[in-house]
């Protein structure tokens, strides 16, 4: 090698890397050829530790042909300080370890020759530094010094890119998170709603137990009782003081925030009837309620292992709020002829628990159908609906191992079917591990 | 005592079976006087049933229902008995107490109106009042 290479030939050299490579391994692989053309034994690239900036972290530290470890070194006493005042090259052809005594880095890599150039971002703050370094002096002083700074420039250009893509992609895991957070709100907004919903049913559930609780104790009151009354109106008083006890337990476990559930076994086939109970005795709209036709077939005692019994419970009086929502609807619409109907049915089928909620309310238009359980799907004016009341329940039954699956006409019926798996016969022997 | 005035037939329905109780109990002197005949159902069908196969007493006949019941509401019985018995009088009994929910019992035919908890001095002073039996 002699002092007649031509400079953009060896930027040239350098340059041709492979178009594929970017980021880091383009920067690794800039550095390999760096090193190789200007057969110097190390090259570094670094950045200033913030916010003091009187140290420096390597970022890529290459020695005799390989990358090696990264490593920190103080800036006080070492040439980089030079480097990271100025805005160009400083170099130091031989003897550095004299120039800089109390750099104990050079002294470990037995430097003999410095050059090292500053990069910058585009508002003029530094980012870093490429070093490249020799245990011999260095032979062609003005070739390598407009190498080196052509590349510093291009390792900040990479630095910036990467710096940019990082933020990029900073700011997508955060809109991520943002969307899920947004989303967990909703979806716990959307229970909330429905157990607003039952409320009102429960409240009318919870009077029964305290009317005759209440009605009984007159009795006891009334000075001519006999004994036998007396005795069946102490009876009664705490046999619905327990059962009102038992709603209000109910209620809560419905208002629990609860994560990680055990599957538990339980009666579905109460479940069902106690949230048709809950959901009727909620709704006050007499217009409805006197028309309707129900028609409710039950098998009793159908027992399955489930995992949140009140979510599950939570998704039927979805379902059927969705059913008398069609129903009462196609209602108004309706010049009097229209007599609404709701059919609940469950029963087990092959060892599976089948359950048809139908109404032959408005029906869902087939462009529509396919999307009902997507999230955030919904036909209501905004704010009327969070579209998540379909996606929730779909996922409490599949959460279940169940299936839900929605036929309809429009004008004509819906049909929700939900299918759950291995239903528990009470002749079943319990099952103990 | 005035055995001589026919019998009182009380018909009560709730979908709480204690509810009859208590009013059996409550009723439990007129009943064994003989002033009152006493029937309970816990629906509206089997209501609907003893209806169709009794023989009327105009004027002595009073029905107290709930409204919310499963399957058949009171409101369906209470257009169903006036309907097909319009001699039997018919009061609500109902936790309701909302505006429209007494509107429309009136304006289907009922005679009166309690909110649960049934205040008794009020049952039994209108009853003692329309059909002048002695409940003491």
């Amino acid at each position: 090698m002699g002092t007649s290479r031509n400079v953009l030939e060896v930027i040239r050299g350098i340059y041709n890397v492979d178009q594929l490579l970017s980021g880091k391994e383009y920067i690794r692989e800039l550095i390999h050829r760096l090193a190789k053309a200007l057969n110097v034994k190390y090259v570094m690239v670094g950045h200033a530790i913030k916010p003091q900036e009187k140290s420096v972290l390597t970022d890529y530290l290459y020695s005799d042909g390989k990358f090696i470890d990264n490593v920190t070194y103080e800036l006080e006493g070492s040439p980089c300080a030079d480097v990271l005042c100025g805005t160009r090259v400083s170099c130091y052809g031989e003897n550095v370890q004299h120039l800089f005594p109390r750099d104990q880095l050079l002294k470990d890599m037995k430097a003999q020759s410095y050059m090292g150039a500053p990069f910058f971002s585009p508002d003029g703050e530094l980012l870093g530094l490429l070093v490249v370094m020799d245990a011999q002096p260095f032979k062609e002083l003005e070739l390598m010094t407009s190498v080196v700074e052509f590349f510093a420039a291009r390792i900040g250009a990479e630095y910036r890119r990467l710096d940019v893509e990082e933020t990029l992609k900073q700011h997508n895991e955060d809109l991520e998170k943002l969307v899920q957070e947004r989303t967990m709100q909703l979806i716990s907004q959307e229970k909330l709603a429905t157990i607003g919903r039952i409320t009102l049913g429960i409240a009318h559930e919870l009077k029964n137990p305290l009317n005759i609780i209440i009605n009984a104790s007159e009795l006891l009151m009334s000075s001519e009782i006999d004994s036998e009354s007396r005795r069946r109106a102490l009876d009664m008083i705490y046999q619905y003081g327990v059962r009102a006890n038992d709603i209000i337990t109910n209620m809560l476990k419905q208002a629990r925030q609860d994560e990680n559930m055990q599957p538990e076994r339980i009666d579905v086939s109460t479940l069902l009837s106690h949230a048709l109970d809950v959901f009727f005795r909620s709704r006050n709209d007499i217009s409805l309620k006197s028309k309707l036709r129900k028609s409710i077939h039950i098998s009793p005692h159908v027992e399955l292992n489930l995992i949140d019994s009140p979510g599950v419970e939570r998704m039927f009086i979805n379902v059927i709020d969705n059913a008398v929502y069609a129903l009462s609807e196609k209602l108004q619409r309706s010049d009097g002829g229209f007599i609404p109907e709701l059919r609940v049915d469950l029963h087990v089928e092959r060892g599976r628990c089948q359950i048809r909620i139908r109404d032959n309310g408005t029906g869902i238009p087939q462009t529509h159908l396919l999307h009902v359980c997507d999230e955030f799907y919904t036909t209501k004016p905004p704010g009327e609906g969070t579209g998540l009341g379909l996606w929730v329940a779909k996922q409490m039954v599949e959460k279940n191992r169940g299936t839900f699956d929605i036929l309809s006409k429009e004008n004509e019926y819906t049909e929700v079917i939900i299918e759950f798996p291995e239903v528990f016969l009470l002749a079943e022997p319990e099952v103990t591990s | 005592m005035t055995p001589s005035l026919p019998p009182l037939d009380v018909v009560i329905v709730d979908d709480e079976s204690s509810v009859g109780i208590i009013y059996e109990m409550r009723l439990r002197k007129p009943i064994e006087r003989g002033n009152i005949r006493y029937h309970f159902f816990e629906n509206a069908k089997d209501c609907l049933d003893y209806f169709e196969h009794s023989v009327r007493h105009p004027g002595l006949e009073v029905l107290f229902t709930d409204i919310n019941m499963p399957e058949v509401s009171g409101f369906e019985l209470l257009a169903k008995v006036k309907k097909k018995f319009p001699s039997i009088d018919v009061f609500m009994m109902s936790a309701y107490d909302d505006e429209a929910s007494i509107q429309k019992s009136f304006n289907l035919g009922a005679k009166g109106y309690f909110t649960k908890p049934v205040n008794y001095r009020d049952l039994q002073n209108r009853i003692e009042a329309d059909y002048g039996v002695n409940l003491q």
